[in-house]
This record gives C-alpha cells, sequence and structure tokens, in this order.
C-alpha cells in the first residue's frame, strides 16, 4: 500500500490553476495529475470544493487539504505550511477538507492523493501546498504594485496585507484578490526564508480543538438524512465461515425492525481485503432497534476449516518451521566464542478505534451513490464502490469526515461496502453502524509474528555474523520495511509469509516496523548485556563502527547512502538521550531505566523507559524522548503525536493482546481488551532537534516504536527478568 | 430482550424540557443521539466500559449507554451541548489552553467527566484524577493532556467554585 501509493505520489505532477470567484474573490487550486513530465496541457477544471487556497474580499483565506484527519492533526500542519508561504494572517485562515478527489473520476487511479496512511501527509504535501501559497502570495504582490504603480520588488507582504514601506502603502488580501485572479499563474516564486517564518515552527492548537470541546465535530456516526434506515450486520465468528441457517421471525416482530436479510460474502484480493465478510443484515429504524433485534436473532454457522484452528497452534507451528529451517540451513563453520539466540513473539492486536466503524450510504434510483465517512482512503475506499456495485466513477460522491481514531483500520473498505450494498438493497439512505463488539472482532489485525535471532560472538564480543527469521502472518513480511543500523558485516535476514486464513491483518499504528523494532530493539540490549557493555555505550559503538562500504555491491548504493544519512542522526540522538535522561545517574533501588530506537522514513526518535517494581509488580513511570522529525511544521502537535504513540503502543505491554480459538476471536470489547487508563499514563519528557535543513518527516507513528522493547530493557534492567514476548499482561510477567 | 410498550417519557436536557414517546428501556444514549440529535454524546462500547457516552445527571457523571432513558427522566440532564453557551466553561477553556484533544471522540465524555470531578474535588490530586477519569478511555493517548487541563481548570476556578 505504502510503497505504491509513494510511486503513484512521484510520478504526478501538481499543476497551480488561478481562477476568479464571481467577483468576490480569487482562488488557486492544486491538482495532482498523472499525466507525464512532457505535458504541460492544462488539467481538468478545478470543482470549487478541490480548490487549494481562496480568498475572499473580505480577506478571509480558505485553505484546503487532501488528506484526511483522524487526530493526527496533519491538516493543521498543511494549512500552516501554506499559510506560511501565502503570509496570511492565521487569524484569517479557516481550513476545510477537500471532498472526493474529482481526478477520482477520469484517471482511473485505484488510491490517490486523499488516501492517507504510512505518515506520509506532511512529507508528501510540504512541496505542492507550499508551491500554491509561494505564487498566491507573488500574484498578490504583483497585482498590487500594478494599481499602485511601483515594481513588484518595491513591495512585501505582512500578514494578510500586501505593503509597499517606500511609498506608505498598503492594501489587505481582500481588497486585491479580485485583481490578483485575473493574472496568469507565475511560474517561479521564491520560498520564504525559515528565519523569517510566522507560522511554521508555533505551537498552534489542533484546528478540531475548538469544536470538539463542544461537541461540535461532525463525525460520520452524526450524520442523520431524512428517512435514513439503520443497519447493522451479525457477522460469521470464524473467518471463511458460511451461514447454515436463520429463524429471524421473533427479530421481524420487534417494533422498528424492517427487514433482515442474507449478506453474501465478496472474497477479493488477499492482501488489501477488498471484499466483505457477509452475514445477516438487519435494518431497522435506529441504532438501539438493531441491536435488540440483533439479540433475538437466531443464527447457526457453518465455521469451515477455520474452525478448529487458534492462535496457540499458529506459534507453535512457526516453532516447528523454524526448526525445520534450523536442520536444512548450513553456516559457515566460523569457530565462535559465543552463539546467542533468541526468539521474539507479537500476537494479532486490534485496534479499539474510539468511534466504532460506521457509513452512511444512498444508493439513488438513477444510479448516483452517495457516502458519507471517515475514511483514511476517501479514493481507495470510492474504487471498490464503484468496482463492486458496478457503477461509473462520475456518479460517486463521498463526504469525507472525521474520525473517531484510524490508526491503519480506517484505510480499509469493508464498512463502506457493507453501507453501500446495504442502501443499494434497501433503496433508501441507510447508516451501517459496528457494535464495539464488531470492531474488536472483525478487525484488519497487526499481523501474528514470531522473529528468531542469532548472533556469532569472538571471544572479545565482537559480533561475527547476526541472522535473523521472522515467521509472519502478513504478505508484507519482515524486516522489509527498516533499516538496520546497528552491524552490517555477514547480517542475513529471513522471511516467511505463512499463509494462512486465520484473521485478516492490515495495518496498525507504525505497520510492519513496529514488529522488525520490537525484537531488533530488544536483541541490541541483549547482546549488550551478554558483552558486559552498558546498552547506551554499546548501541553507540556498534553506530559509530565505520561502514564497511566495500560489502555493499552497486546496486546497493542507495542502501549505502540512505545508512549513510540516517545513521549519523541516530548517533546523535543517543548522544543527546545520554544527557537529557541523566542515563548515568544512579536510579533508587527499584528503579531501571531502558533504551531502544525507532525510524520510520526518516524520522528518527530514541526513548528511554523507566520502569519502577512496587510491590514485586511493574509499572511504567516514565518516558524521555529525543526526536528528530525534520523541521516540526508545529511542535505543539508533534508533541501531541509522540505522547499520544507512547500510550498507543503501552497496550499491548500492558493488556497483552488478541488471541483465537476455534477460530474465533476471545477478546470481544474494553473489559477484555484493556487499553491504557490515564492512570497507566508515564511522566513523558520530550526534546525536539527540530533541525532547519530537514524538510519535516512524518509522525503519526515513528514514536510506536522503541516503546515495548524500551520498556522490557528497563525491565531487564530492574529485575533481571527478560521478557521477548508482547503475549503476557506487564503485571503477570514476572511469573512466567 | 422483550420492548417495553411506548410511552410519553418527560425529559429535562440543557434546561430544556422534552416529551419523547418511545420504549422507557431505550438507553438514554440512543434517545439522545438518534432522536433528540443531540450528537455531541457518542457511543462507544454500549457496556460502561469506555466513558464516551458520559453526561451529567443533576450533575453527577453517567454512562448514558446504559441509562434507561425513563431513569432519566426527573433529572437534570446536561451534555456537552449544554456545559456552556459556547465552549467557555472553564473546564472546556483548560481543554483548549492544554490543546487536549486529537480525533477528538472521547472528549465530551472526558470533559463532564473532570466537571464533575472538580465539583466534588476542587483541588484534587493525581490519584484523585486517577480516579475519577479511569472510566474514560481516549485511545488517541491524550492523558498527560487531560491531567494538566483539569488542574489548570482547577487553578482558574480557586477563586470561583463551579
Amino acid at each position: 500500500m505504502k510503497a505504491s501509493k509513494g510511486k503513484n505520489m512521484l510520478s504526478r505532477r501538481s499543476f497551480l490553476k488561478a481562477s476568479g470567484l464571481a467577483g468576490t474573490g480569487f482562488a488557486i487550486s492544486v491538482i495532482f495529475s498523472s499525466r507525464t513530465e512532457a505535458s504541460d496541457s492544462p488539467v481538468t477544471e478545478a470543482l470549487e470544493d478541490e480548490l487549494g487556497i481562496s480568498i475572499d474580499e473580505e480577506g478571509k483565506v480558505t485553505i484546503r487539504v487532501y488528506p484526511q484527519e483522524m487526530g493526527q492533526g496533519a491538516t493543521t500542519g498543511i494549512a500552516m505550511i501554506t499559510a506560511e508561504e501565502l503570509d496570511a494572517d492565521w487569524s484569517q485562515v479557516v481550513v476545510e477538507q477537500v471532498g472526493l478527489d474529482r481526478s477520482f473520476a477520469t484517471d482511473g487511479e485505484y488510491y490517490g492523493r486523499q488516501d492517507t496512511g504510512g505518515s506520509t501527509s506532511i512529507e508528501g504535501e510540504w512541496m505542492p501546498m507550499r508551491e500554491a501559497g509561494a505564487k498566491t502570495r507573488l500574484m498578490l504582490i504583483q497585482a498590487a504594485a500594478s494599481f499602485w504603480g511601483v515594481s513588484v520588488d518595491e513591495c512585501d507582504t505582512e500578514p494578510g496585507v500586501v505593503v509597499c514601506p517606500g511609498k506608505d502603502k498598503r492594501l489587505g488580501f481582500g481588497e486585491i484578490a479580485v485583481a490578483a485572479g485575473k493574472l496568469p499563474v507565475p511560474p517561479q516564486a521564491t520560498f520564504r526564508n525559515p528565519d523569517d517564518y510566522r507560522i511554521v515552527g508555533r505551537p498552534l492548537p489542533n484546528r478540531i480543538t475548538q469544536s470538539a470541546v463542544r461537541g461540535r465535530t461532525i463525525y460520520s456516526a452524526d450524520v442523520k438524512l431524512p428517512d435514513m434506515e439503520y443497519a447493522m450486520i451479525v457477522r460469521p465468528p470464524v473467518r471463511g465461515g458460511r451461514l447454515r441457517r436463520f429463524e429471524a421471525r421473533e427479530a421481524l416482530a420487534m417494533p422498528g425492525v424492517r427487514s433482515v436479510f442474507v449478506l453474501d460474502p465478496i472474497d477479493r484480493d488477499e492482501e488489501f481485503c477488498k471484499g466483505i465478510r457477509g452475514g445477516l443484515v438487519i435494518v431497522g429504524d435506529s441504532t438501539w432497534t438493531c441491536m435488540q433485534a440483533r439479540q433475538a436473532l437466531q443464527v447457526e454457522w457453518d465455521d469451515g476449516p477455520n474452525g478448529q484452528r487458534s492462535s496457540d497452534e499458529l506459534f507453535e507451528e512457526f516453532g516447528h518451521i523454524h526448526e525445520e529451517a534450523e536442520t536444512s540451513r548450513e553456516r559457515p563453520s566460523t569457530p565462535s566464542f559465543k552463539t546467542l539466540v533468541a526468539d521474539y513473539e507479537s500476537p494479532y492486536l486490534a485496534h479499539g478505534l474510539m468511534e466504532p466503524l460506521n457509513a452512511t450510504a444512498h444508493c439513488k434510483p438513477d444510479g448516483r451513490v452517495e457516502i458519507w465517512i471517515g475514511s483514511q482512503s476517501p479514493h481507495y475506499t470510492a474504487s471498490n464502490i464503484a468496482e463492486i456495485l458496478k457503477v461509473d466513477r462520475s456518479l460517486i460522491t463521498l463526504h469525507p469526515h472525521a474520525m473517531g481514531g484510524g490508526f491503519g483500520r480506517r484505510f480499509f473498505t469493508d464498512f463502506a461496502l457493507e453501507a453501500a450494498i446495504v442502501s443499494k438493497k434497501r433503496n433508501k439512505p441507510v447508516k451501517l453502524v459496528w457494535t464495539r463488539e464488531d470492531e474488536v472482532q472483525f478487525s484488519f489485525y497487526h499481523p501474528l509474528r514470531k522473529d528468531y535471532y542469532r548472533c556469532e560472538l569472538d571471544d572479545a564480543g565482537n559480533i561475527l555474523s547476526l541472522e535473523r527469521n521472522a515467521y509472519t502472518t502478513h504478505p508484507w513480511g519482515g524486516f522489509q520495511g527498516s533499516d538496520f543500523c546497528y552491524w552490517h558485516r555477514n547480517v542475513s535476514s529471513y522471511s516467511y509469509f505463512h499463509e494462512e486464513k486465520l484473521l485478516q491483518c492490515g495495518s496498525w499504528r507504525s505497520v510492519m516496523p513496529h514488529l522488525d523494532h520490537f525484537s531488533q530493539e530488544i536483541f541490541i540490549d541483549e547482546l549488550a548485556h551478554a558483552v558486559g557493555k552498558d546498552p547506551l555505550d554499546y548501541r553507540l559503538e556498534l553506530l559509530t563502527t565505520p561502514f564497511p562500504k566495500e560489502l555493499f555491491e552497486p546496486e546497493q548504493s542507495s542502501q549505502l547512502e540512505r545508512l549513510e544519512y540516517i545513521q549519523p542522526i541516530l548517533t546523535r540522538l543517543h548522544e543527546e538521550m545520554r544527557s537529557f535522561c541523566d542515563w548515568s545517574r544512579p536510579r533508587p533501588e527499584g528503579v531501571g531505566l531502558g533504551i531502544a530506537a525507532g525510524i520510520y522514513h526518516s524520522s528518527i526518535i530514541v526513548q528511554v523507559a523507566e520502569v519502577e517494581m512496587l510491590d514485586g509488580k511493574p509499572r511504567v513511570s516514565k518516558f524521555y524522548c529525543v526526536a528528530d522529525c525534520g523541521l516540526a511544521i508545529n511542535p505543539n502537535l508533534v508533541r501531541g503525536q509522540i505522547e499520544g504513540a507512547i500510550l498507543w503502543a503501552m497496550a499491548p505491554v500492558l493488556y497483552g493482546g488478541i488471541d483465537v480459538t476455534q477460530g474465533r476471536v476471545v477478546q470481544s470489547s474494553f473489559h477484555n481488551m484493556p487499553i491504557p487508563k490515564i492512570g497507566d499514563s508515564p511522566e513523558i519528557d520530550i526534546k525536539l532537534i527540530n533541525p532547519t535543513d530537514r524538510s519535516p518527516q512524518g509522525v503519526g507513528e515513528f514514536a510506536v516504536l522503541p516503546v515495548a522493547p524500551a520498556i522490557y530493557n528497563a525491565l531487564h534492567k530492574v529485575s533481571g527478568k527478560r521478557i521477548r514476548s508482547l503475549r503476557v499482561p506487564l503485571d503477570q510477567v514476572m511469573q512466567l | 430482550m422483550k420492548s417495553l410498550p411506548m410511552a410519553e417519557i418527560p425529559l429535562k436536557i440543557n434546561d430544556q424540557s422534552y416529551s419523547v414517546a418511545i420504549d422507557p428501556g431505550v438507553p438514554l444514549l440512543w434517545v439522545l443521539r438518534d432522536t433528540l440529535h443531540l450528537t455531541g454524546t457518542k457511543y462507544g462500547c454500549g457496556k460502561a466500559l469506555c466513558g464516551c457516552c458520559t453526561v451529567l445527571a443533576n450533575g453527577s457523571p453517567v454512562r448514558s449507554c446504559v441509562t434507561p432513558v425513563i431513569a432519566a427522566s426527573g433529572m437534570e440532564i446536561t451534555t456537552i451541548e449544554g456545559l456552556s453557551e459556547d465552549g467557555d466553561h472553564p473546564v472546556q477553556k483548560a481543554w483548549q489552553e492544554e490543546d487536549v484533544p486529537q480525533c477528538g471522540y472521547c472528549q465530551a465524555g472526558q470533559i463532564l467527566s473532570a466537571v464533575s470531578l472538580l465539583r466534588a474535588t476542587p483541588h484534587p490530586t493525581d490519584e484523585d484524577i486517577d480516579q475519577a477519569m479511569s472510566g474514560n478511555l481516549c485511545r488517541c493517548g491524550t492523558y498527560k493532556r487531560i491531567r494538566l487541563a483539569i488542574l489548570r481548570a482547577a487553578e482558574t476556578t480557586r477563586k470561583t467554585p463551579l
């Protein structure tokens, strides 16, 4: 998903187009086109809700952003980037979301600029939105200069105003907007000097805050349409299960229940599961009616082949597969002094989005389809609806809404497809609602995975060889999206995809790098311990060992280049951390520190967890973070993402993961799938490096990566207990 | 579960009187959301486990997802929409000053629980906060700021109690 999306983005160009707004101001659109570099022909006319920047005569600046908002704050950041180059008065800026990108109807791509995942929003929008802002500013200056009869060079801007200091003249953006809108978009514009930034770098509030504290943020769960019906689906509890028979008489007799019907499963594309699970649909006049009718239904399922399988069994199978691989694996018989082996387990994990999935769809008699949804992937979602309903893309309208959490789950489209199919069947607008139990039991889970590490050391503690094996339930495999910076000689990585269909796997905040880091960051700590070195000293020793450049083949030059870019930053963050957390200061009895690092794209973070033992039980009391995510557009939001990521990643550490027995997910709601509470929340201290020479990088996920390893490394420090599994809740690990 | 016959149920929500013809066993949450379209109160779990549906009943926090509407009749119900005229309740102001929300979904429940805490305990300790707020989950992990916002609100209301 991430890779293919990235490629699409690169092959696209952004086009700017200005247009007058019927005499009331002007607007400029930033359209991504998949046309080739060679073609400069104008792109399709932008629709009004696709205009990137518009300025009305009152001077109000509306900035419309493509990426979706799920709490990560990217839409605020993108608006700030745009407003900075425009030199807008931030108090005059209104931020809106673009509707369904119209290129959707014409370009045939499955994914688009709106689809939001992999922490790519800020990185991807940085250049196009800067350019739009800078060119708009220049047009305003040009219009004012021509009005005053002065040269452009004599003019400048102050927030929301064009000024000509020499002539003591000023014109508000709104006053000059109509004239500016008649000018051609300039081919070039210069960016503002970072030293003069007035908006970027300020800790401004999340744009959602004002409405959220008033209860006025509209999520798709809050949508209500005239004549709307409510629907809920009882899904087969075992993946691949089928409906055998059902009895709905009692349910249908309940007041408000309109219909009960069978929804066939749609199996399509294992990797992204563009299909739906199917089941039994209940349609009623309210959410509660559907919930009640659900209790009254009698349903029998044919569980199919997964009905006897369990997640415990999978871990065992992975063990057997690894043992078998070991017997046939030939290793060079270099004499080593010591061999360190360790295996790491991560169970399936669910999201626990506070807003359970929902979507409202209206399939109209004339063939048009409208959908109201909080989705990370409007473009991808609409693509799937068009394909499943067999309607022309131009007939689909999608209204993006704020999301009560996304975290990777809302990239997938099952809930949207369900809503659309049910609405089509009912010929009415339908709100399709998932319960909390549905959300926990029919997720796109973080994959179950087991990693095996093996390291040969010489008698001086030097690494002779390092081998790592990942056994995973996701086709994306292991170790492919992560940089391994600690050692480069005789490193071998194997990834084995176990093609089972016990649960559907997908993306969970920080995706595969989370699992790569989980094993890797504990193993480095184990190595430090094995050679009797301080973990921070040892990491720095590895990180500052010169690259064996001769080992990199010419075709690996980009890999080498990347390591040469990342490694010094990672090294510096470790050094900063030493003083930031006062690493060498002895801690009181029963308190220990553990260190781990994370690299996600080019956002890098080092964390130290402090664990204290209270009555024999460990408690995470504090987190120190030193982070470099490039230029921090909004330090307030960057810090918020780091704070949130720590709590996110603590969930499996504190409470374990998802278990499957007899093909069924055991957990169902927050009583047996707890998530951290306020009392679990550690103190969090963050230092942002904020380099001005690195462009801004994504921050939604990177801070997830070191959390679990840092905690387990600290636990080892304080108790001597080495934990290598996310399956056991923290308050039980001491009994292992 | 059998539904009960419809009844005219009088409700007082945010100082406004309503009369709703509905099964008295329906949880208040769904009357607020589906019938009255007061959507600031959220569904999170339906089992009083997450706190998204928190409203105040005579000033005390209740989980509206497990409160039958008949039980709310005769009580003064306050939802996030009715906490202040325009988001200027000291707790809402503190929430904005600390910039607490990320996705925002749980925050109405968090704010109402905090209001109730500060009414009963104007100067809460960390333990008081942990205890009073333990039923309000936030998946975005905004707890650090929730704590700061509560302490800030406690500070600003030192002179004018809630």
